[in-house]
């Protein structure tokens, strides 16, 4: 499989503190990728850099073998095809959506395509998101998990090559947790999605990546022998060590939490 | 000393300022105020309407139409309004001007810390801010609309609004907790 995005060596600040150090790695047309790391960590950042929203003070990333920098971001033909291709589905859905319809929201990008099956598209991913209903009412008062599905239509409506999504299980319940998981399986486009949630992130992907608290790259690679490791978890401040009582009797061990 | 004194003037106009809702009395506070700052008068003055135009000018403009929609009164509450946010912003930069404000806190723990509360305040504010840009930026394949951009000014107009209400409240419950203002 040919390899869409390639990270060499990038190392981000926002201030003077670096977030991110060092981070090298490829990911193959359709891989299913997982970002491990704490609160902090840099995942958030990391993803804004593969989206070409920010760059990199070293380093370099490529997207289909093209160098992204800031000035080709600037070009239009460039910026048209990138947009549609790298979709971004950010963490907190409220500074995703801002126009007046659901229904508008799905649309948006798909009129700055000037194509003419806008309606019928617009339809078809309401529908397969489970927000056909809400068509006619403005996002705004939807609850966060219904938000969240808005702003998947709006991007699974570009029919992009790559997904980008922050948190997306943040926001939902148990139930369309389990729906999201299986609309997961069924896509069929690269997706690199970020998590904290441990015994999620298996049904999320096979490749996992994670970050430590001093913003490295300490694993690549099988997420299931990750999630036996125990001292890579410890390294990721994935778990931690806390007192327990069985009845009377106490006892100390790592523990994994998934909230 | 003389920073906890100024201090104690602050408190006591913001108190004023905040509590009176006539606009008369608010407008001879508010003279009285930039008699006192008399030689800094025009900078501050300056300031003060610089640093509220943008946010109140939208604020009036869309209470305005929005009472005219809806058939209200506007004419007080919107001079009421102005009036209160500049006497507040006018006292604020006559505070600072003359006070190093951690130095003026330093005696109180709970003041210091409410302090950089706000202070993390305006830099989350900042970064939500900054997150709507990309998350816009992120969508746009060629230049906004004229709607385009309306709509998403006012949202996150509207957002900030509603954040800032919803954290005033939870501020000023969490202090009432904490034995604030007993009425
Ligand atoms: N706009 C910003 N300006 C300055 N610092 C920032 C900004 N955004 C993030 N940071 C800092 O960069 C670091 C990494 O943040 P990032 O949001 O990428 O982490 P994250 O792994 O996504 O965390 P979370 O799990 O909380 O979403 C944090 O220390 C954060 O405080
Ligand atoms: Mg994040």
């Amino acid at each position: 499989m040919e390899t869409i995005i390639k990270l060499e060596n990038i190392s981000y600040k926002y201030e003077d503190e670096y977030v991110l150090r060092d981070i090298s790695f490829d990911v193959k047309k359709g891989e299913k990728i997982v970002l491990l790391g704490i609160n902090g960590s840099g995942k958030s950042t990391l993803l804004k850099i593969i989206n070409g929203l920010i760059f990199q003070q070293k380093g370099n990333y490529y997207y289909k073998n093209t160098l992204i920098t800031k000035k080709l971001l600037k070009k239009k033909d460039f910026v048209k095809q990138f947009r549609k291709e790298v979709v971004f589905l950010f963490q907190n859905p409220d500074t995703m959506i801002f126009n007046p319809t659901v229904y508008d929201e799905i649309a948006f990008g798909l009129r700055q395509l000037q194509i003419d099956d806008i309606d019928e598209r617009v339809k078809h991913w309401a529908e397969k998101l489970g927000v056909y209903k809400y068509l006619d009412t403005p996002p705004f008062n939807l609850s966060g998990g219904e938000k969240q599905k808005v702003c998947l239509a709006s991007l699974l409506a570009l029919e992009p090559e790559v997904i980008l999504m922050d948190e997306p299980t943040s926001n939902l319940d148990p139930r369309s947790t389990g729906w999201f998981i299986d609309f997961l399986y069924e896509l069929d486009i690269t997706t690199i999605i970020t998590t904290h949630n441990l015994s999620l992130s298996l049904e999320l992907g096979e490749r996992g990546l994670v970050l430590s608290e001093d913003h490295r790259l300490i694993y690549d690679g099988n997420l299931k022998e990750f999630l036996n490791d125990i001292e890579k978890l410890k390294e990721a401040n994935l778990v931690h060590i806390h007192k327990h009582r069985h009845g009377k009797i106490e006892h100390r061990h790592y523990h994994t939490h998934d909230f | 000393m003389r920073d906890k004194l100024f201090l104690l003037f602050y408190v006591f106009g913001v108190f004023l300022f905040t509590i009176i809702h006539d606009i008369f009395v608010i407008g001879v506070f508010s003279l009285i105020l930039v008699l006192l700052s008399y030689n800094q008068a025009i900078t501050l003055i300056r300031r003060s309407i610089i640093s509220v135009l943008l946010f109140n000018g939208v604020i009036t403009v869309s209470y305005i139409l929005y009472a005219i929609f809806t058939g209200r009164q506007w004419l007080e509450y919107i001079t009421l309004l102005n009036l209160r946010v500049f006497a507040l912003t006018y006292l604020t930069f006559f505070f600072i001007s003359k006070v190093n404000l951690f130095k003026a806190l330093s005696f109180s723990k709970t003041l210091t810390y409410i302090l950089i509360l706000s202070y993390t305040q305006i830099l989350i504010f900042k970064r939500q801010l900054n997150e709507f840009k990309l998350a816009l930026q992120s969508r746009l394949l060629e230049k906004p609309s004229r709607e385009d951009s309306y709509n998403f000014i006012s949202t996150i107009f509207y957002y900030f609004l509603n954040k800032s209400m919803r954290n005033t409240k939870e501020i000023s419950d969490a202090m009432k907790s904490r034995g604030f203002f007993v009425e």
